[in-house]
């Protein structure tokens, strides 16, 4: 997990501010960036296992004291800690028992943050859930902030039920629910998604499996969207919670990705469609939902800066 | 459910784009009413660069209409790449393209659902009844090139394409998606299906019949029928190609008769040497002209694939039935 650690001064308000992200994967590194060089945060990595299931407790322990200490390390008027949580092993398609032993990790933190509010009354909490609209929204179309969602996978029921104990975490906690649609971008060592599945495969002239079908409908945004967005959120004292959709209102085919992958990398791809898609349902949402997302980063901005990023990682040379 | 999507390219629409919302409202909500299987989900209008205020008129009814879209192009880049623009925002699994100026009713989308009942197709198009125009010069015009370019291209279907079209999605969108700059859309989709329907139906150009104006100039009309002709891609270039093969066999076919007539009758060519230089002037032009000709053949080729042509393209048509079972019921 990342710490980072800032303190501000805002309207002759000392303030001491550590943001906790669990999970350093695609997007809390991309939300650890973000805040790294909005706020000058100093950023530490605490070891915190997952897999130890019998010394979650402990850990979390040793994070609460740690937490605590940072925040009150300043003479400030204020103290903030904001607990994000942007992890999640289990993918789309996890099994049930997978996303259990997820939800009692999550369960775990979510209780983190409140015992961290009866160890300081004074601290201003609030809580970062990222959630999946792509999940819950599953097969569904035109997409709204009126739309009820639809859970087709145990992956989306989990994350529903996440949604529901953040809301239940009481007034004193500020929380922020974010509904991203699909995400893609470049992580070392992460679970690539389609698109870098396919610029990894084309430089290296491998066949990709694709388990949607060519004319499945998209919404796709870039992960530094999504880090700029949560990290100012994070940021900011006067953000109000709430649930953010957090997509481009921009459909896109999965035959447009590959052909913009070909066009961005100078080859063919070669490639396997399976002829009983799984997930090849379509996922849209109604540009009016998404106006909040501005500026955001272009699907063929977006695939060059991954491949160069995957580049400059695989070759270890910068790329003109 | 099924979904609808109508884009609505805009150059100088403010006079009619509240009553072109009001008439595809109207439609939408008697699809909502009746419980299609098909519903109207989104209108998108793309701004080309509006010469008017139609800008600021759809910026207001997108605030309005949740689903209504405006998109606003950063130049005038032209009807067609405008389509093909709100096609690509599109995710409906019909599309429909029809003009600003209420020129194409919202009202006779039915009509073209209707004929997809009866002939199942990927396009329908919607064809004018009576002169669009009301002048002569200007229908009969439009007609003759058509039917010429069909000529020339080979490409039977483009007389029946217009700017009023019913297209199933993935073909809309393939076909956009693979559009370069002097691609002809509608020619595009002739790569992806040859399932197309025309219905009739009744049209005014009511713009252009009371201030005489039209959104086409005539050095406008020749850009519209270059690229039609290019889009279609290959057969110029193989035209090439068979003019050489021509000019060698001219050649070779004058040689033999020249030589003949020299070994006859010697004195009926008088100029000394004129049949050797004609020979050989035609035969090697010719044969350069065959030589550039296979040149062209490979290049037809690069042509095609950076045109984007498939080489085949898989398509699910089982939600036609629904269509199908509603649209051909009498009462609508």
């Amino acid at each position: 997990m990342l710490v980072l650690h800032s303190s501000a001064r805002s309207d002759s308000v000392e303030q001491s501010h550590v943001a906790a992200i669990f999970g350093a994967g695609l997007v809390g590194q991309s939300i650890a960036s973000h805040l790294s060089a909005r706020s000058s945060a100093l950023q530490t990595h605490l070891p915190f296992d997952w897999k130890q299931n019998s010394s979650t407790a402990e850990q979390l322990n040793i994070v609460e004291r740690s937490l605590l200490k940072l925040v009150r390390e300043q003479r400030s008027n204020t103290k903030r800690i904001s607990i994000v949580w942007s992890a999640g092993a289990a993918g789309f398609s996890a099994p049930q028992d997978v996303l259990d032993n997820e939800f009692v990790l999550f369960e775990r933190v979510v209780g983190l943050c409140e015992a961290l509010r009866l160890r300081d009354p004074e601290l201003e909490l609030d809580f970062h859930l990222l959630s999946s609209a792509g999940g819950i929204f599953e097969g569904q179309r035109h997409v709204d902030v009126a739309t009820m969602p639809n859970p087709l996978r145990p992956y989306a029921t989990t994350k529903l039920l996440q949604e529901d104990r953040v809301n239940a975490l009481g007034h004193d906690v500020k929380t922020f629910i974010y509904r991203p649609s699909t995400i893609y971008g470049y992580h070392k060592g992460g679970r690539p998604g389609l698109i870098i599945t396919l610029i990894r495969n084309g430089y290296q002239n491998r066949t990709t499996k694709i388990f949607g079908s060519p004319d499945t409908m998209r919404d796709f945004v870039h992960v530094a969207d999504i880090g700029r967005y949560i990290g100012n959120r994070i940021i900011s004292t006067s953000s109000e919670g709430g649930t953010f959709l957090l997509a481009r209102g921009k459909p896109t085919s999965m035959r447009s990705v590959i052909s913009l992958v070909e066009d961005v990398i100078g080859k063919r791809l070669y490639l396997q469609y399976d002829p009983k898609p799984s997930n090849s349902e379509h996922n849209t949402y109604r540009p009016s939902a998404t106006r909040h997302m501005t500026n955001s980063i272009s699907l063929r901005y977006g695939i060059k800066l991954s491949a160069l990023q995957w580049f400059q990682n695989e070759f270890g040379q910068a790329v003109g | 459910m099924l979904h609808l999507s109508i884009v609505v390219p805009v150059y100088s629409g403010e006079s009619f784009l509240r009553d072109l919302l009001i008439a595809v409202e109207n439609l939408r909500n008697s699809w909502i009413a009746c419980d299609a299987p098909i519903q109207l989900t989104e209108l998108i209008f793309v701004d080309d660069n509006a010469i008017d205020n139609s800008a600021v008129i759809i910026d207001e009814i997108a605030t309005e209409h949740d689903w209504v879209v405006a998109l606003h192009l950063s130049r005038n880049f032209g009807q067609h790449p405008a389509t093909i623009a709100g096609i690509l925002h599109s995710s409906g699994d019909w599309v429909v393209t029809l003009d600003e100026d209420l020129q194409h009713s919202p009202g006779n989308i039915v009509d073209m659902m209707r004929s997809l009942a009866s002939d199942p197709a990927d396009i329908v198009y919607g064809k004018a009844k009576q002169s669009v125009h009301e002048n002569g010069f200007r229908d009969i015009s439009s007609r003759i090139s058509k039917r010429f370019i069909e000529m020339l291209s080979g490409n039977k279907d483009i007389a029946k394409a217009s700017s009023f079209r019913l297209i199933r999605g993935v073909v809309a969108r393939a076909a956009a998606s693979v559009c370069a700059h002097d691609t002809y859309y509608d020619v595009a989709l002739t790569w992806f299906t040859q399932r197309i329907n025309v219905v009739e139906i009744s049209m005014k150009d009511t713009r252009f019949i009371s201030s005489g104006k039209s959104g086409y100039n005539l050095s406008a009309l020749f850009s519209h029928a270059r690229r039609l002709l290019f889009s279609n891609q290959i057969r110029p270039l193989r035209l090439v190609g068979l003019f050489g093969v021509f000019a060698v066999v001219l050649a070779v076919a004058s040689a033999l008769w020249f030589v003949g007539v020299k070994l006859i009758d010697p004195e009926a060519i008088e100029a000394q040497g004129w049949v050797s230089l004609f020979v050989l002037t035609s035969f090697l032009g010719g044969a350069t002209l065959f030589m550039i000709g296979i040149v062209l053949e490979y290049m037809s080729g690069l042509v095609l694939h950076a045109h984007g042509k498939p080489l085949f393209f898989t398509i699910d048509r089982s939600s036609d039935l629904k269509i199908r079972a509603y649209f051909s019921e009498d009462s609508r």
